[in-house]
């Protein structure tokens, strides 16, 4: 679904690459996180799926980035859009402005791309009801909490039809509430078979929802696996990873005997739980989490 | 939101926005082009005045009208009565100054002129949402990115006085002289809006992206979520006012010219 | 349509039309003063003339230059106007005897080009013009500033410190010259603001009523214009270059600008 080789991004005036040699492939509906420190190149990653690399902020782009089964740089970013959509952090950017209810701003992706209207209608009511904020759509989007901003931005994206979701950062001006709202609805989208690809910080949230983390640094991709594995990985921490205070507590009780020897280190609070309530029971885990 | 629309349910709400914005014009016209002073309060009092009543808005209208209308009559009056080197016809003297006929007639006839030119407008911005006029424009071929740009600033003004107020509020905290003498306040200027501009500038990027994932840029035909009403009898109405407009301007004109 | 990533021409037979409109209405008002001011009038020719040649001019220009900015250009703009309106609103709150109302259409010229200045004083005025419904036959006005901004920068007039108030200097009085005539035959004269004294102390001495209203707004613009120049210079100044390279790319090139 997303496909990269080899690739290789320059901003405009930069001496050096900020992607550099990213070898990447993501399966159709895989939620898969991408968690790095600042500067890492995490958003360019997501521009240069997304194809505004090169096409919105010029610059140079070497190898391949196949997403859809299309060469982003042979197409133009009105054709692009209608595949791949892109959510970022702050949701006051994201709303458009130029429309009055969240029905209207639903629409005016829509009314860009010339879909005609009643499938238009159909559409909006369709992503409404998968993100639950039908009730909202006769409101403004100016006078919605953080987290309802964010899901409206994240349809306003999703009912232009992409098959591929990308969200930079979507929670981090959000409050717990507004996150769970949003990773729920992230959630429910994987679900439905849409790919997405989603940089975040919070290692908890990752390994609660994603399939599947990488970690990137210095614009390469370090690590790649299972959330589990990846987030508890020292290395990981080496890289400048945000660490689990799960992981950092099983850690500290593994030097006292207080976790079990053959269960991984923990990265969410189910899984710290369980691992300590079984602490003095090693052989009864079985080295593996129960589903 | 800054706006002035007012929400009701009258047949004037109901006219397509450029049917509204094409008599507001040909009023206006007519009233400049009338041979005679008193034709823009004619024009406001027979036809502005009971359209507002079958829109519902007469209280707004008639507020908004003459709070933009007050500052420019006090000194039409005080000024062009008092100062009109022109004149000869002189109606009273106070001490060394007189006042002249030609100087009161002519800030009556400037006044009534702004009162018929911005109530004309207001009635269409009273009865006319600006969404749905700008969707009105675009669908007769007014340019889209800019209707983008004319509904946008009116929504992000609020939130602009916001982070305004916001700043303000921090700089004052660290000690920033907001009143005081000419020079004291000037220099206040520099802490408050270089934060202000600065922060907008660096939106813009984030803002642009989230433009294009929307495909403000795609080349197809665009649609709309809406499709307004536009009778055969509105179109025909207009092309008459249009026509009536120039035909105007084109008499004046030849007469200013020869 | 061609916005996108790429800046493209305006339409020159539109915007030249628009040119020309507004410099033939001003000509004819100053030149041949059609009857309706100075003596009592039997009919308003003047102001008939005046309101739709600065219109249809202003139009003609917006409508010209309308569809040729990049994607961030158009997401710069309404920023641009709120900055106008809000500074506008600080400057009313520090009670300086200034506008400052047209910092954002400046700085849009300078760091775009003078089309998108124009674009953006133009429409500036007409967003005015949707609650106030007076600024709007001044569009025209605004739209020189953008344009004049935008062209000094292109010349290099934004490289040196001394150059800016000079360009501001310059502005304001294109900007005072060509709303006189509007001002007197439309609105008599006066803005309905503080500096309406200037304008009855010249008519005391025998002004005529455009003599006056042009020397009323000589007294305010180039000052405020200046300030205004000198003030987008800074920001300028103060940009992070990355910020600054976005919107030169299309328009004034970095090396026209202040390093
Ligand atoms: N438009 C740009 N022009 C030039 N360089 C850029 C641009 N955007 C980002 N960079 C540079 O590319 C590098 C990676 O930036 P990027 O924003 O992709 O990192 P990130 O991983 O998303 O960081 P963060 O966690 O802070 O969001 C940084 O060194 C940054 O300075
Ligand atoms: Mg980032």
């Amino acid at each position: 679904m997303i496909e990269l080789r080899g690739v290789r991004y320059t901003y405009p005036g930069a001496e050096l690459p900020t992607l550099n040699g990213v070898d990447l492939a993501i399966q159709a509906g895989e939620l898969c996180a991408v968690v790095g420190p600042n500067g890492a190149g995490k958003s360019t990653l997501c521009y240069v799926i997304a194809g505004f690399a090169p096409h919105h902020f010029n610059g140079e782009l070497v190898g391949d980035v196949i997403v859809n089964g299309r060469q982003t740089v042979e197409h133009p970013l009105g054709e692009l859009v209608k595949h791949c959509g892109l959510v970022f952090h702050n949701p006051l950017n994201q709303i458009s402005g130029a429309r009055y209810t969240v029905r209207e701003e639903l629409a005016f992706g829509l009314e860009n791309l010339g879909i005609p209207r009643a499938e238009m209608q159909e559409r909006i009511a369709d992503v409404l009801e998968k993100l639950g904020i039908t009730t909202l759509a006769e409101r403004s989007p100016f006078e919605l909490s953080g987290g309802q901003q964010q899901r409206v931005a994240l349809a306003s994206i999703l009912v232009m039809g992409p098959r591929v979701l990308l969200l930079d950062e979507p929670t981090s001006q959000l409050d717990p509430l507004g996150t769970q709202e949003v990773f729920q609805a992230i959630k429910g989208l994987a679900e439905t078979g849409v790919t997405v690809l989603l940089v975040e910080h919070k290692p908890e949230m990752v390994a609660a929802f994603a399939d599947r983390v990488i970690v990137l640094d210095e614009g390469r991709v370090q690590l790649d696996g299972p959330p589990q594995k990846v987030l508890a990985d020292p290395e990981a921490a080496r890289l400048g990873v945000a660490v689990s205070r799960y992981t950092t507590a099983a850690r500290a009780g593994l030097e006292r005997s207080l976790w079990p020897t053959d269960l991984p280190l923990p990265v969410t609070l189910d899984q710290a739980v369980y691992g300590f309530g079984e602490a003095r029971l090693p052989t009864q885990a079985e080295g593996e989490y129960p589903k | 939101m800054i706006s002035l629309y007012q929400p009701r349910d009258s047949p004037i709400h109901r006219l397509h926005p450029l049917t509204k914005l094409t008599l507001s014009f040909g009023l206006i016209a007519v009233a400049l082009g009338a041979p005679v002073d008193w034709a823009p309060l004619l024009l406001y009092v027979a036809v502005l005045v009971p359209l507002s009543y079958v829109a519902q808005v007469p209280g707004p209208f008639l507020s908004t009208s003459w709070r933009l209308l007050l500052p420019f009559a006090i000194s039409l009056f005080l000024i062009q009565s008092f100062f009109f080197p022109e004149g000869t016809q002189i109606l009273a003297r106070l001490g060394p100054l007189t006042v002249k006929a030609e100087g009161v007639r002519f800030a009556f006839a400037s006044t009534v002129r702004i009162l018929l030119i911005t109530g004309a407008l207001l009635l269409t911005l009273l009865t006319t949402h600006p969404g749905l006029l700008m969707t009105g424009l675009v669908q007769k071929g007014f340019p889209p990115p800019l209707a983008y740009v004319v509904v946008t600033t009116l929504q992000i003004v609020p939130q602009m006085r916001e982070r305004a107020r916001t700043i303000i509020d921090a700089q004052r905290a660290r000690g920033l002289e907001t009143q005081g003498s000419l020079l004291v306040r000037m220099r206040a200027l520099g802490p408050l809006v270089g934060p202000l501009v600065l922060g907008a500038l660096l939106d813009v990027e984030e803002r642009t992206l989230a433009l294009e994932a929307r495909a403000f840029s795609a080349t197809s035909a665009k649609t709309s979520l809406y499709d307004l009403r536009d009778p055969a009898a509105e179109r025909i109405a207009r092309w008459a006012v249009v026509l009536g407009i120039a035909g105007l301007i084109a008499w004046r004109l030849l007469e200013a010219l020869q | 349509m061609r916005y996108g990533a790429s800046q493209s021409r305006p339409q020159w037979l539109l915007v030249g039309a628009g040119l020309a409109v507004v410099a033939a209405t001003y000509l004819l008002l100053v030149l041949s003063r059609p009857s309706g001011l100075d003596q009592s009038p039997t009919a308003n020719t003047g102001a008939l003339i005046a309101l739709a040649g600065y219109l249809i001019g202003a139009g003609l220009i917006i409508w010209g230059v309308a569809r040729q900015f990049t994607t961030s250009t158009y997401a710069l703009i309404p920023l641009a106007i709120a900055i106008n309106i809000v500074i506008g609103e600080i400057v009313t709150l520090l009670k300086l005897p200034l506008y400052l109302d047209s910092i954002g259409t400046v700085l849009v010229g300078v760091l775009v080009g003078p089309w998108a200045g124009a674009a953006t004083g133009g429409l500036a005025n007409i967003i005015w013009g949707l609650f106030r419904a007076v600024p709007l036959p001044f569009a025209v006005v605004a739209i020189v500033i953008g344009l004049l901004a935008g062209l000094f920068a292109r010349l290099g007039w934004f490289k040196r410190i001394y150059l800016v108030p000079i360009a501001g200097l310059l502005t304001g009085l294109v900007a005072a010259l060509l709303s006189a005539p509007l001002s007197a035959f439309i609105f008599g004269g006066v803005t309905g603001g503080g500096t309406d004294a200037l304008v009855a102390a010249f008519r005391a001495y025998g002004a005529t009523l455009l003599q006056a209203s042009t020397f009323q707004g000589l007294a305010a613009d180039p000052l405020d214009k200046l300030i205004s120049f000198v003030i987008v210079y800074f920001i300028v100044v103060a940009l992070p270059p990355r910020v600054r390279s976005r919107f030169s790319q299309s328009g004034t090139t970095a090396s026209q600008l202040p390093r």
